[in-house]
């Protein structure tokens, strides 16, 4: 991997920040005023206006972005509106419990995922795949917030075998990896079926039975490796689906992570706390981007991203 | 690879710190989970009045509204003289701050200037700034407020009653900052710890004046989700939760495990017109129609399980003004199509309608409800056209005075009925933006401003009441209550009157 093709993807990296920056800023702005929300309801207009010009509102939305952003570079996110302290150390402080989260998750989906999508493949049109299709379906049209009550319904509430919601134990951390995790698993297990699917019908995979290698190397070695891009790719998608569920799942479950707090950041229109939590969050989903770019480069060499 | 083990460390903090967090309530621990939490300490810089709720719990005001009336808390007793302009109170000796000062005349006057002051942050200052001109330190116990008119609404507003006292010397040694991090008040409860966002625990104050409280600890939790809430309480991980209706509120019901007590009267709801978009409702035939298309004791019933009844008056039964003996506007969808036709609206006639798609706490479960109204409105022949507003949009549009053809109104902390006359009745109303405007009402509005006799500033009030029952210039629609679900372990507790903000913790006792 030349470092070239690093210092290319890193600049692209650095820019698509930058728009980020943009579009949140502009759409927090759109969103409306946080005034409005904060204000009791007698606040007269020039209460209105004070409290505006206490969180520099007031002020030309080109102005504010210059603010904004010439502070972020220094990682200052401003006061969250809301509760009154410092935006980026309420997302510093809440991001382990979205990473915790986010790695059991995947962890779980990808435990689930690729076996099923692996027998699938192997036992095509059986009832074993007709079940995985099932599994897999039902996982990606059933809502993460749904899914959620229905695990505290069955497990907490009547089951009584699990906390219903918090952090604290590793109990906790059962029921919503299990719902972030499912999500994810239905498209990866999707996935990981046809590739293997497409690998299984390989010529090299027909000389190597033919050369009576054993069944289970041909399946996990020379198939599932070669299968391995559309997974790996699926895979790091999946890694922003989490990011996105998070949303919902930790406020179901009442997890202390980013997507709560961001959650309800969008709706008290906490301009500095949406801002540092959706760009954190932008920023980890580049990152993983960028990783698996990197990756994709090692596990095949042919691939190169560079102009000839 | 460096990044791979970087990321790694991080798990494992991450996952260190999870197994050193716990969360389970203790024996003499009481965990409420609740959708609103807010950290706003500081009594004297209030943003929104969901700030109360924090604040109730680490500070006392001068004096408390209950069900039995005015009830002395810091301020033992008080005498107005002067034509109304001037009130002495006697406070209560031997109170100490949570930091160990005594609780003086000075403190009242520091806190009370800062509430007042031009650059205050208070958001219920106005009244405050317009009403005292001076605010006087006779002796460590008694104080003067130096007013410049008579004010009788202060004994009968909430907001006023509930501005806690904070201790001048430590305020002024740590400063605004400071203090919005360690609070120090005379309330049963001291800030324990908060984590933004999350949750704040307060622990009991050993020397407070009106007796320490029964329980150590109590942890507010934010628990955004309604399902959570509920089976956080069937699971005993919350002993006290909020803002639960409908279906949910049935089922707890129905389990009878555990319980619901009301903090009566939290607010009222109204029905209200466009005038300049709607001119049809000008005729009263139209308004009263549309209050007998709609069941408002089916939509109690079945939509706000209870917690809500349908309204005889804007004026609660808790509210300072109320005239008892009033009819609720009888269901009677063919008198309404009557009335319809002989004010000449056709059948089929299009109105916009503004949906909240949230609730506010003087009306749960708003969005089904006015979708039930809207429902209603078709019933007896008009055409609805539902306009969808969050909160944020919803405050937006009646700020500007972008009210659709009909739209409905919530007013919270109903204790002094001239606060609702205020926001929705006058020509100058914020929320009614002009749409009405009776004459008679801003007469009754100003001569209640200055009656300093307490039985005939009732008497204008109920006689606004009278009128505007005849006159139907807003549909009331219901007195709600705010329900708290309680689990087994609580033994008693009854909250106070209002909004649900005076929770009276100090109070509850457990099994």
């Amino acid at each position: 991997m030349s470092s070239r093709f690093f210092y290319q993807r890193f600049v692209q990296t650095v820019l698509t920040l930058v728009l980020l920056s943009m579009v949140v800023f502009g759409l927090a702005r759109l969103s409306g005023d946080p005034v409005l929300i904060m204000a009791p309801p007698e606040a007269t207009e020039a209460q209105l206006e004070e409290m505006r010009a206490d969180y520099g509102l007031d002020r030309p939305l080109p102005v504010q972005y210059w603010r904004f952003i010439s502070r972020v570079a220094q990682g200052d996110f401003g006061m969250s509106i809301k509760w009154n302290v410092p935006a980026v150390d309420i997302v510093i402080e809440r991001f382990p419990a979205t990473l915790l989260l986010a790695t059991t998750s995947m962890i779980f989906g990808l435990l689930l995922a690729l076996p099923v999508g692996i027998i699938s493949a192997v036992k095509r049109d059986t009832w074993v795949d007709n079940f995985g299709k099932i599994v897999a379906l039902t996982g990606q049209s059933m809502p993460t917030f749904w899914f959620g009550i229905l695990l505290i319904l069955v497990f907490a509430v009547y089951a009584r075998m699990l906390p219903t919601s918090g952090y604290g134990t590793i109990y906790h951390l059962i029921l919503p990896s299990i719902t972030l995790g499912g999500f994810v698993a239905a498209s990866i297990m999707r996935v990981t079926r046809s590739a293997m699917l497409d690998a299984l019908e390989s010529d090299y995979i027909r000389t190597a039975r033919s050369k009576g290698v054993p069944e289970w190397r041909v399946i996990m070695v020379h198939a599932f490796k070669n299968g391995a891009i559309p997974i790996l790719t699926i895979t790091a998608l999946q890694a922003a689906t989490i990011l996105r569920g998070a949303v919902v799942t930790e406020t179901v479950f009442v997890w202390p992570g980013i997507g709560k707090i961001a959650v309800d950041a969008v709706y008290a229109r906490d301009f500095p706390l949406v801002q540092a939590s959706v760009l954190t969050m932008g920023g980890v989903f580049l990152v993983i981007n960028l990783l698996v770019d990197f990756i994709y480069v090692y596990l095949d060499p042919r691939i190169s991203y560079l102009k000839k | 690879m460096q990044m791979l083990r970087a990321a790694s460390g991080f798990l494992v903090v991450a996952i260190c710190a999870f197994a050193s967090v716990g969360q389970a309530a203790d024996k003499n621990e009481i965990v409420v989970a609740q959708p609103v939490l807010r950290q706003q300490f500081d009594p004297t810089v209030l943003v929104a009045t969901t700030d109360f709720m924090p604040q109730d719990m680490i500070y006392d005001g001068l004096f408390n509204l209950t069900e039995d009336g005015i009830t002395p808390a810091l301020a033992l007793s008080w005498v107005i003289s002067d034509e109304g302009k001037q009130i002495d109170f006697t406070l209560r000796e031997g109170v100490t701050f949570q930091n160990g000062d005594p609780f003086t005349a000075e403190d009242v006057k520091f806190t009370l200037d800062r509430v007042r002051a031009s650059d205050s942050k208070h958001a219920y200052r106005k009244p405050f700034q317009d009403a005292i001109k001076d605010i006087v330190v006779l002796a460590p116990n008694k104080i003067r407020f130096v007013l410049t008119g008579p004010w009788p609404g202060y004994f009968t507003g909430v907001r006023n009653a509930t501005v806690g006292m904070v201790p001048k010397n430590y305020y002024e040694k740590v400063g605004p900052e400071g203090f919005q991090k360690a609070p120090i008040g005379t309330g049963p409860f001291k800030l324990k710890g908060s984590k933004a966002g999350e949750w704040t625990e307060f622990s009991a104050f050993d020397d407070y004046w009106g007796g320490r409280p029964n329980v150590d600890l109590v942890k507010k939790l934010l628990v955004k989700e309604e399902f959570t809430r509920y089976a956080m309480l069937t699971r005993n991980e919350a002993d006290i939760v909020m803002g639960i209706s409908g279906p949910l509120l049935s089922k707890i019901r129905a389990d009878g495990k555990a319980r619901i007590i009301f903090s009566k009267y939290s607010g009222t709801s109204g029905f209200y017109f466009n005038k300049t978009s709607f001119p049809e409702s000008q005729d009263p035939r139209v308004r009263l129609a549309i209050g007998h298309a709609i069941d408002l004791k089916a939509i109690a019933n079945d939509i706000l399980g209870g917690v809500c009844e349908p309204a005889s008056s804007i004026f609660t039964p808790a509210t300072f003004g109320h005239l008892p003996g009033l009819d609720i506007i009888s269901y009677d969808p063919e008198k309404s199509k009557k009335l319809l036709a002989e004010a000449g609206i056709k059948p089929g006639m299009e109105l916009t309608d503004a949906i909240h798609t949230a609730s506010f706490g003087s009306l749960p479960n708003a969005p089904a409800v006015q979708e039930a109204i809207a429902g209603y409105l078709e019933a007896v022949g008009f055409k609805i056209k539902r306009e969808p507003y969050d909160t944020g949009a919803w405050l937006k549009m009646m700020r500007a005075g972008k009210q659709p053809n009909i739209f409905y109104g919530p007013s919270s902390i109903p204790d002094d009925g001239s606060a609702t006359m205020e926001s929705w009745f006058l020509s100058t109303s914020p929320w009614s933006s002009g749409n009405i405007s009776v004459p008679e009402y801003d007469e009754i509005f100003k001569k209640q401003l200055v009656e300093t006799d307490v039985e005939k500033r009732r008497g204008l009030l109920q006689g606004f009441a009278r009128e505007e029952h005849t006159r139907h210039a807003g549909l009331p629609l219901f007195w709600c209550n705010t329900p708290f679900a309680i689990g087994p372990r609580v033994k008693e507790w009854s909250t106070s009157l209002g909004s649900g903000y005076q929770m009276n913790l100090d109070k509850l006792t457990l099994n």
